[in-house]
Order: C-alpha cells, then structure tokens, then sequence
C-alpha cells in the first residue's frame, strides 16, 4: 500500500534579496529515469529498444544509443541509424505496474511522494534530510535503495535537490546531462537557473511552447537573459506566465502567496454495490466523476495540479496515488491515471483479488487559473477575433481588389518566395502557413531583402562608360561594367554595383532563357535589384 | 495579481495615503505601468528613445519619410506584431515580405488588402474598416485625402486605438509623430564585389507630441534584415539608443 500524503508549502518565509511577495519553496527532491518507458518493457538493457509517440522516439536503451539513436528522433531515421532496433508504443500502465516497487521504496522516506509520470516522482527533503543527516547523507541512501531498482548497464537516474519543485525539475535535467546528482544550496539558485536554456522551462511543463519560442523570436535563449529584463517589462507583455518564468529565471521557484498553489477539499466518489471485475468499466464509471470534479474546480477559476487517485477492492485491496501535474489536469487527464492505475495494478501478479468496489478523486491542490494570454499561445484572443472580423468584412468591401495573406512556397527570387493567397481560402489562424524552410534556397540572395517588390518591373537600360549596353554573358561574366542607369524619368549614375548573380529558374526548359540579377546603388543612394532576361534588363524591386 | 517591486515592499506601497500622489512608491509607479500598456503597443526600443516614448501610442498616427520610409514602418511595427498585434497592409500592393520577415515582423499576423479602384473614397472606407479590427494598420494614400475623410479616419483611429502608419507623404492625413530618414549610406557594395549589407541612415523624430525628438544614426536594415542603433549623433536627451 502507499500512503501519501501532500507536499505541504512552508509558512511564507521572507527572502532577504526579494520583496515581500515572494516566498521560498520548500527543499524538495526531484527524481527521473529519463528511460523508464524503455527500460520498463523488461529487456536487458544492451539489447536496442525505443519507446515512441506520435512518430517520434521518447525514450531509448543504452543498447539502442550504442549506434546513435537518440531521443526525438523519428522512427525512420532510428531504424536507418539501426536496423535491429525494437520500437514500441507508449505504455503507461506498463512503466506504472514496473514503477510500483520503486514507490514502495519512497515511501519509506517521506509521506509525501508525488508521481509525475512513472519514472518521475517529486517527494519534500527536509524530513528525510533530517532524518538521514543531511542532504548528502539521505542521497548516498537514496543512491544504494534506488540502485536495486533496475538490473545493471541501465544509468542510475537523475536527482536533483532545490528550493521548490520547478527548481528542483531543473536541478534534475542538469543531473541526467551530468551523471551525477545535483544539489542547489538555497543561496545558489540564481546561480543554477541562469546558464540554462529557456526551452528547459516547457521541457519541465512550467510554461508552454509557444511561451519558449516567443522568446526565442525576441532573442532571449537563456534563462539569464530572461532574468536581466525588468519584471514590470515581462508582466505587462505577458501576464503570468511570463512573471512566473521570470520569477524561475530568478531563481525563485514560488508563485506569490495569492496565487500559490493551495490545498482543496473537493473530491467525488464512486461507491458501488456490484463489485466491478473489468478494467476499462472501472474507467468508464469513474468518467462522468472525473468529468464533475473538474468542472467544479474549474467553477471557481482554479484549476487542479495534483489529483489523489484511490481505489479500492471488495477485499479491502487499495491502490492509491497523488498524481501531480504542472500544467493542470484535464477530466481526461485525470480519466487516464485512472486508466494506467487499474492496469498497472491488475497487472502486478496478486496483487488484486477481487472486484473494485470504490474510486475516489480528490483534488488535493489546486492554483488559480492564470488563464495563459489567449493568442500568444494557441487558442483565440480578442485580437485575433477582431481581425477575423475585419478581415470578413474588407473582403466584402475590397471589390474587385483583394484581401490576402503570405504563404510560404520557397523560391528564389524575392516575388516568389511567398505567394500571396486570398485570406477567406486559408485558416488564418493556422501559423504554419507563413513557417519559412530552414535551409534557404540555393541561389537565394543574401538578406537584407528588398521592401518594395515591383509587380510590373520597370524596364531600363544599364550602360556602360562609352554608352554601350551592359549584358551578361552565357557563362554569367558581365561584358562590361555598368555605369549608368537610364529609364523613362531620364539617367542615373551607378555609383556601386555587385552581381551578377545568374539564375536558372528553370534549367531543365530550353525555352526560358537564362537571367541574372545585380545590386546597384545610384548616385541618389537609392539601391535597386536589377535583372537580365532576353537582354532586357528590369528593377525587379527596390531597397527602401 | 500583484507584481514585483524590486526596491519597495508591498506592504509600504499600500501604506502610502492616497493623497501622497507624488510619491513615487508601488501603487502609482505600478498604475502608472499598466496605464503605459494600454495607452501604447510595444515598439522597438531605439525607435521607442528617439521618440520619448515606451511604445507607440495608441490613437496616433505615424508618418515615415525618406529614403528608408519602408523599413522605418517595418521596424516600427514589428514588436507590437511579435507580442499578438494583427497588421494591415492597404494599398501598398508591392511590400516585399522577405524583407517583412527578416525585420522580425511575424508574418502570420499579417494581412495584405489591394484596393479595387484608385479612387481615395474607396481606400479611406477600407481603411476605416481596417481600424476596426487591426492594431496597426500600414498605408500609403492613393491621392489627396479630403478633410472629411481625414477626420473620419482620424476618429476612427482614436477610438479603436489603433495605429496608423503612413508610408511617405500624408497627402492631408493628419500625422502626430514624423519619423524621417536622410542621408543614406550602403555598406559592403562595391563596384562589382561584395553584396549590399547594411544601410546607415539617419533618422529624425519630430511632431507637436515628440518632446524629446532627436536624430540618430543608425543601421536599417542591418545585414540581419533588422534595426540596429549604433550611436546617438544628436546632443538632444535621447535615453540609452545603443
């Protein structure tokens, strides 16, 4: 049986370098097997094994990094890396039903034990720490319990010791990359948190996505650079979450009190009378309660982060768990730890010997619904209706003309790069359509590209000293420098040029003729993108 | 929610009487912030120096002049885009998007409108409807704006609390703010070698709401396509431009 009981946060505790409204987070223990979903389908860890979702690898055996697969990787490029390899989908139920002996060992420690994911558990330090005489001390023992856990040739997991669970997630990631734990002292959190990536906070789940690329578009990489930003900056243009990721930046891993998470009473049970002898019932039955407790939480403008998940049989069997989960749990999030606990635990050989008669759902912690800047992050704003709207209707009013948006369509020449589309024909909202390909193509012109782009490119003659015309040769050499420009409003220096870039558009077709393109400067300091084609010469489009 | 005050504690801000307004302690300071988010969208913070401004205030109208006309109102816009403003594009039909892209300006929030006609009627009836669901909204008048037609838009303006940007001359639009730009100067082209890399220029705030105006030089487009400030020529108060 586990017992858990919750993290409970410290009184607030006045932090000398900050203001009032922080508070320190309790020391806590974050413990990872990054490669649990892999070690846990029980094969010998030299033999090459990956766990995948969604195409994409999660978690690989060491046999299986002996010939470079890594995770993220897709499935094909693992199997071309190495053709052995075994792929399996995700099991959740399968990692718990392995996971629970390592629970039973926790719980020894601390009435506090908090499953993120089988694998991934989070329990407070400070009883245990006393206990066991210090820190040091109480990971050396966790170290020779934890080392039983799996056979040799798997690497011991990752352990990290910080002020608050977010710190201690990080301290975590920088244990794995290490190979060693990682202990923060309580003064040495800035010290920590700086260096790192800012993706490490959505790798943690304590912001989202599209927070950490938001950031990247700004320039800010690391978390030392969010930290440099003034806090009254990050809160205007991204309301809490952003004063909650520079508040971790800083290292200072609490929200402030009125937003702290805090513990709720809510619960719903599901108590029957006939026994139920099937897994996926049990789960059918308890959804509509998932369903409720939620929407009662979410009532009150809170949402849930740590679900207690209790079951129990007509033979007083019991399985309990505290699922916790940054990011705040949905009903079927909620339905799923439902799901992966009566599997795991019918999986476990007697561990059940009877039919389940109760499910209890308790909410046991719960912070308030920070809402998350619509828009910035996926989902509508005001902003995107109001131009949704606006849109609609200067389609209607935009007779005979148009209204259109980018799409990314590659290209060569600044006109084609993106085609310009009709915006009722596309899903505005749907960002992937502007998304420019990595590599650029090959004969691309270098940045600065030009701001104006002309849609009937002038026509001009490029001239050189003696007033003969300029052309580019079969082999792409000019046959003289430029030296003037002349078009219908009269005649113009060339003061700079450089060029000619050629351009086979389509090399393949013998009825287009080759072109090439030049950067000239005039002698007004205007620059132009002058191209050739048929010995014509045009401004196909101008820096301005 | 409340928000960090790095040298005063919470408590001695909502201490301070209400009627000790001067007092530059918490809740003032902090009203005041969230008074400047609304009133202003987020704008590049050399441009934000050389205008005396934290943004681009909400209600106004900007005009860009010069040689660089079109860079400066790609540069200007490009924060508030990157931070969920949508922008407009009316009228000006060749914009090239690359350079766009590259100034920073996220292009998924940006839409393209082609007038059907000419005529100035049509584009201001666009252009109203325009402000009405974007926060910026980027143009170049087809031809005399008549007074009318400059005041409705004008209204509009004010009461979307958009902003309006104008590529080159106003032609009767009434602008508050008028970013210049001068003597242009580009880098890293030769007489048939190197490439065009970056444009020095200098750029010129003025208008009846500028207080601090002031000119500086700076790189636009720098060789990343992006506005860059490297130094301040002018000995007007211009706040930290590099």
């Amino acid at each position: 049986m586990v017992v858990c009981t919750l993290l409970r946060w410290s009184p607030p505790v006045r932090s000398a370098r900050r203001s009032d409204h922080v508070t320190v987070g309790v020391r806590t223990i974050t413990i990872r097997w990054s490669d649990w979903p892999v070690s846990a389908l029980g094969h010998p860890p030299g033999r090459p094994a990956a766990v995948i979702v969604a195409n994409r690898l999660i978690a690989v055996s060491p046999g299986a990094a002996e010939f470079g697969v890594g995770v993220g990787e897709r499935r094909r490029s693992a199997l071309r890396a190495c053709p052995d390899l075994l792929i399996v989908d995700r099991d959740p139920a399968l990692e718990l039903a392995a996971f629970e002996s390592v629970l039973e060992i926790l719980s020894g420690y601390a009435p506090g034990v908090e499953l993120v994911e089988p694998g991934h558990i989070r329990l407070p330090a400070r009883g245990p720490s006393r206990l066991f005489g210090g820190e040091r001390a109480l990971l050396d023992r966790l170290a020779v319990d934890l080392a039983e856990v799996r056979p040799a040739g798997w690497s011991p997991p990752g352990v990290g010791v910080a002020d608050g669970r977010a710190l201690s997630a990080l301290a975590t990631l920088v244990s794995i990359t290490a190979g060693h734990p990682e202990v923060v002292p309580s003064d040495r959190s800035p010290d920590l948190v700086a260096g790192l990536p800012v993706s490490w906070l959505s790798e943690i789940g304590e912001v989202p996505v599209d927070f950490v690329s938001l950031l990247d578009r700004l320039g800010v990489r690391r978390l030392g650079e969010l930290a440099a930003l003034a806090p009254s900056d990050v809160v205007s243009r991204f309301g809490p979450v952003g004063l909650h990721a520079h508040r971790l930046a800083n290292g200072i891993d609490e929200r402030p009190v009125n937003t702290a998470v805090h513990e709720s009473t809510s619960a719903v049970e599901l108590a029957v009378d006939e026994p139920i002898h099937d897994a996926s019932a049990v789960v059918f039955a308890v959804r509509e309660r998932a369903e409720r407790l939620i929407s009662e939480v979410a009532a009150s403008g809170r949402v849930c982060v740590a679900v207690r998940v209790t079951i129990e049989t007509e033979h007083s069997e019991r399985s309990e768990h505290c699922w916790y989960r940054e990011e705040g749990l949905s009903a079927a999030a909620v339905i799923d730890r439902v799901r992966w606990q009566v599997d795991a635990w019918t999986r476990r050989p007697g561990a059940i010997t009877s039919g389940v008669v109760l499910v209890r759902l308790a909410a046991e912690q719960v912070r308030p619904d920070e809402g998350s800047q619509e828009g910035l992050w996926g989902g509508r704003s005001e902003r995107d209706e109001a131009a949704l709207r606006a849109v609609a209707r200067l389609t209607s009013l935009a007779e005979g003309g148009a209204v259109e948006v980018p799409v990314w369509s590659g290209g060569r020449s600044p006109a084609d790069r993106h085609r310009w589309v009709p915006a009722d024909t596309v899903d505005l909202l749907d960002v992937t359509r502007v998304s420019r390909d990595a590599a650029p193509w090959p004969g691309a012109l270098p940045a600065p590209a030009p701001t104006v782009v002309h849609r009937d490119p002038p026509e001009v003659h490029l001239l050189d000293i003696s007033g003969e015309p300029v052309l580019v040769t079969g082999r792409g050499e000019m046959s003289s420098a430029p030296h003037e420009l002349v078009d219908r409003t009269g005649s113009r220096r060339i003061v700079a040029w450089a060029g000619p870039w050629p351009l086979h558009e389509r090399w393949w077709s013998p009825a287009v003729k080759r072109s090439a393109r030049l950067q000239v400067v005039l002698d007004d300091d205007s620059a132009h993108l002058v191209a050739v084609q048929r010995r014509q010469w045009s401004i196909e489009a101008t820096y301005e | 929610m409340s928000i960090p005050n790095e040298s005063h504690s919470a408590p001695s801000a909502l201490a301070v009487p209400p009627q000790d307004a001067a007092s530059p302690h918490g809740i003032e300071r902090l009203g005041a912030a969230r008074l400047a988010t609304e009133r202003t969208l987020p704008l590049d913070p050399v441009l934000g120096a050389l205008l005396g401004s934290e943004g681009l205030v909400r209600g106004q109208a900007v005009a860009c002049r010069g040689p660089a006309a079109r860079s400066l109102a790609i540069a200007a816009s490009a924060s508030a885009v990157v931070l969920g403003s949508w922008i407009a594009v009316l009228g000006v039909d060749d914009l090239g998007v690359e350079a766009v892209a590259d100034a920073g300006l996220p292009l998924e929030r940006l839409v393209r409108v082609r007038p059907g006609s000419d005529g100035v009627r049509a584009w201001a009836d666009l252009c109203l409807a325009a402000l009405d669901g974007f926060e910026l909204l980027l143009t170049s008048p087809p031809g005399r704006v008549p007074t009318p037609l400059a005041t409705a838009i004008r209204r509009r303006l004010r009461s979307r609390a958009g902003c309006l940007l104008v590529i080159g001359d106003p032609r009767g639009l009434e602008v508050d703010v008028e970013l210049s730009s001068a003597t242009p100067s580009w880098q890293g082209i030769g007489t048939g070698t190197g490439r065009l890399a970056d444009r020095n220029i200098e750029v010129q705030a003025s208008g009846r709401r500028v207080h601090r105006g002031g000119v500086a030089s700076v790189s636009l487009p720098g060789s990343d396509g992006r506005l860059h400030a490297p130094e301040v020529v002018s000995s007007s108060p211009i706040r930290a431009a590099v």
